[in-house]
C-alpha cells in the first residue's frame, strides 16, 4: 500500500496532467456533440462586455455603411407597405407569428471551421436557443447559447451548420450546409434532379424551419447532378457578406414552437 | 503573495487580452497568430510542475470561453505545458536546469526551435479538435504550418522587443 502511495506521489504531474487533459477533451467533446447545451460559451457576462467595448470602437468605422443599409430596408418596407391595404394589416397584425428582437453583433468571426459569432441580447430580452438570425440581405445563423445579456450564434459558416431552404422559383427543398472553404459559398444539398436548378437561381428560406418562409439566403452559381445522378450538388453565393454584419434580428416563430409541441409532446409539461 | 507572482497573474492576463483583442484581429488570409502561448514558453523554468500545469490549462480555457471553443485551447496549452521541459532540454541541451536561461542570451536558433516545438505543436492540437473531423487533416495541416510560422515569428519580435527594454 506504501508503494502504491508513493508511486502515485511521484507520479503526481502526470495524474494531474492527465486530469486537466482529461477535462479540455471532455469540454470539446461536449461542445461537438451537444451545441445548445455548451458549458463553455461567450454568451456570458465578462466577455460580452469585453466583446462589446470594443465594438463601440468599430461601430464607428462602420456607420456609414450601416446607415445605408438601414435606409434601404426602411425604402423597400415602406413600398411594401403601401402595397396592402392599410386596415387589414393592422386586424392581421395580432396573428403575426413571428417576432424580431433587434441586436447588434459584437463578435464575428467566419476565418475558421467553426465560426461562432456573439450578438449583445440574451434571455433578458427574450431570446432562446433554435432561434433564427437574419439581416436585411439575408440569414446569418441560429442561437446556440444564451446568457443573461449575450448570445452566442452558430453562423451558417460552421462546419455543422444545417439550415431547411427551398428554390424560390419551384420550392424544392434542400439543407444548406458549409464545407469549410470560401465564407462567401455554401453548399446546398439533397436537391432532387427534377428540381432543374440553374445558375442564378435565388434560394430562400424554407417553409418548416425556424426562419420566417421566404427570407433570401442567396443565389446559385453552379450546379451539377452527383455521381448518382439523382441529386444536384449546388454551390450557393450568400447574399450577406458574413465578414461585414453589424445588426441582425432574432426571429422568434411563435408558430414553431406548436408545431414542435404538435409532433413531439412531451408528457413532462 | 510575492512580486513574482503578482506580475505573473498580470502577463497572464495581459496576454489574454492582448490575444483577443489585438492578434485575433491580425488575421493574414485565415491564419491567426495565437501570440498567447508566450505565457508558456516564458514561465519561469524552477517552478513547481504542477502550478505550472494548472495556469497554462487556465489560460486555454479563459481562451475557449471567449472564442466559445469548448476546451480546444485548455488541452492545447495543458499539452505543451507538460512536454516543456523536452522541448528546453532539447534547444538548450542538457544544462537548462542548473543555469537559469536567459533568453536575450541564448542564440538565435536555439530560441527559435524551443518556440518551434512549443508553437507547432500547440497548433497542431488545437485545429486537430477544432474540426474535430479527420476529412479536415489537411486543413488542420496546412493551418498548423502556417499560422505557426505567423506565431513564432510574432512571438520573436516582441520577446526581442521586450528584452531589449529590459537591459
Amino acid at each position: 500500500m506504501q508503494q502504491v502511495i508513493s508511486y502515485l506521489l511521484k507520479k503526481k504531474n502526470f495524474l494531474f496532467f492527465i486530469l486537466l487533459l482529461g477535462i479540455s477533451l471532455a469540454l470539446t467533446i461536449q461542445s461537438h456533440r451537444y451545441h445548445k447545451s455548451k458549458f463553455i460559451s461567450a454568451a456570458n457576462d465578462i466577455t460580452g462586455g469585453l466583446y462589446e467595448s470594443v465594438n463601440h470602437v468599430n461601430e464607428f468605422i462602420n456607420l456609414d455603411n450601416y446607415n445605408e443599409r438601414l435606409l434601404k430596408e426602411n425604402a423597400r418596407l415602406r413600398k411594401e407597405l403601401s402595397n396592402y391595404n392599410f386596415h387589414s394589416t393592422v386586424n392581421d397584425l395580432k396573428e403575426v407569428p413571428y417576432e424580431f428582437i433587434p441586436a447588434k453583433l459584437i463578435e464575428n468571426s467566419f476565418h475558421k471551421k467553426n465560426n461562432i459569432l456573439v450578438i449583445n441580447k440574451g434571455a433578458k430580452h427574450g431570446v432562446t436557443t433554435d432561434m433564427g438570425v437574419i439581416t436585411t440581405n439575408g440569414i446569418v445563423g441560429v442561437i446556440e447559447n444564451v446568457g443573461e445579456n449575450y448570445s452566442t450564434v452558430l453562423s451558417v459558416l460552421h462546419i455543422q451548420s444545417q439550415i431547411n431552404v427551398q428554390l424560390k422559383k419551384t420550392n424544392h427543398i434542400g439543407s444548406l450546409l458549409w464545407n469549410g472553404e470560401s465564407p462567401f459559398i455554401v453548399q446546398l444539398e439533397d436537391i432532387t434532379k427534377v428540381a432543374s436548378v440553374k445558375v442564378n437561381d435565388t434560394i430562400v428560406t424554407g417553409n418548416y424551419s425556424i426562419f420566417p418562409q421566404g427570407i433570401n439566403v442567396g443565389k446559385v452559381i453552379k450546379a451539377a447532378l452527383d455521381q448518382t445522378q439523382n441529386y444536384f450538388d449546388v454551390e450557393v453565393e450568400l447574399f450577406n457578406d458574413m465578414s461585414n454584419i453589424g445588426y441582425v434580428y432574432v426571429v422568434n416563430n411563435k408558430a414553431l414552437k406548436e408545431v414542435n409541441q404538435l409532433l413531439n409532446p412531451d408528457p413532462n409539461e | 503573495m510575492n512580486k513574482e507572482v503578482v506580475l505573473r497573474i498580470l502577463f497572464f492576463i495581459l496576454l489574454v487580452l492582448l490575444q483577443v483583442l489585438v492578434f485575433s484581429n491580425m488575421r493574414i488570409g485565415a491564419y491567426v497568430p495565437y501570440v498567447y502561448v508566450l505565457f508558456i514558453i516564458l514561465f519561469p523554468i524552477k517552478s513547481d510542475r504542477a502550478i505550472f500545469l494548472l495556469s497554462s490549462f487556465l489560460l486555454g480555457l479563459s481562451l475557449d470561453f471567449f472564442f466559445s471553443s469548448g476546451g480546444v485551447h485548455a488541452a492545447a496549452c495543458t499539452i505543451i505545458a507538460y512536454i516543456r521541459p523536452q522541448a528546453l532540454k532539447f534547444s538548450f541541451g542538457r544544462s537548462y536546469e542548473f543555469q537559469t536561461i536567459k533568453l536575450s542570451k541564448v542564440s538565435i536558433a536555439a530560441k527559435l526551435a524551443y518556440f518551434s516545438i512549443l508553437v507547432v505543436i500547440h497548433h497542431l492540437v488545437l485545429f486537430l479538435l477544432e474540426t474535430f473531423n479527420l476529412s479536415f487533416i489537411l486543413f488542420s495541416l496546412k493551418n498548423t504550418l502556417f499560422s505557426s510560422i505567423y506565431t513564432v515569428l510574432l512571438c520573436l519580435v516582441l520577446v526581442t522587443l521586450f528584452s531589449k527594454r529590459k537591459e
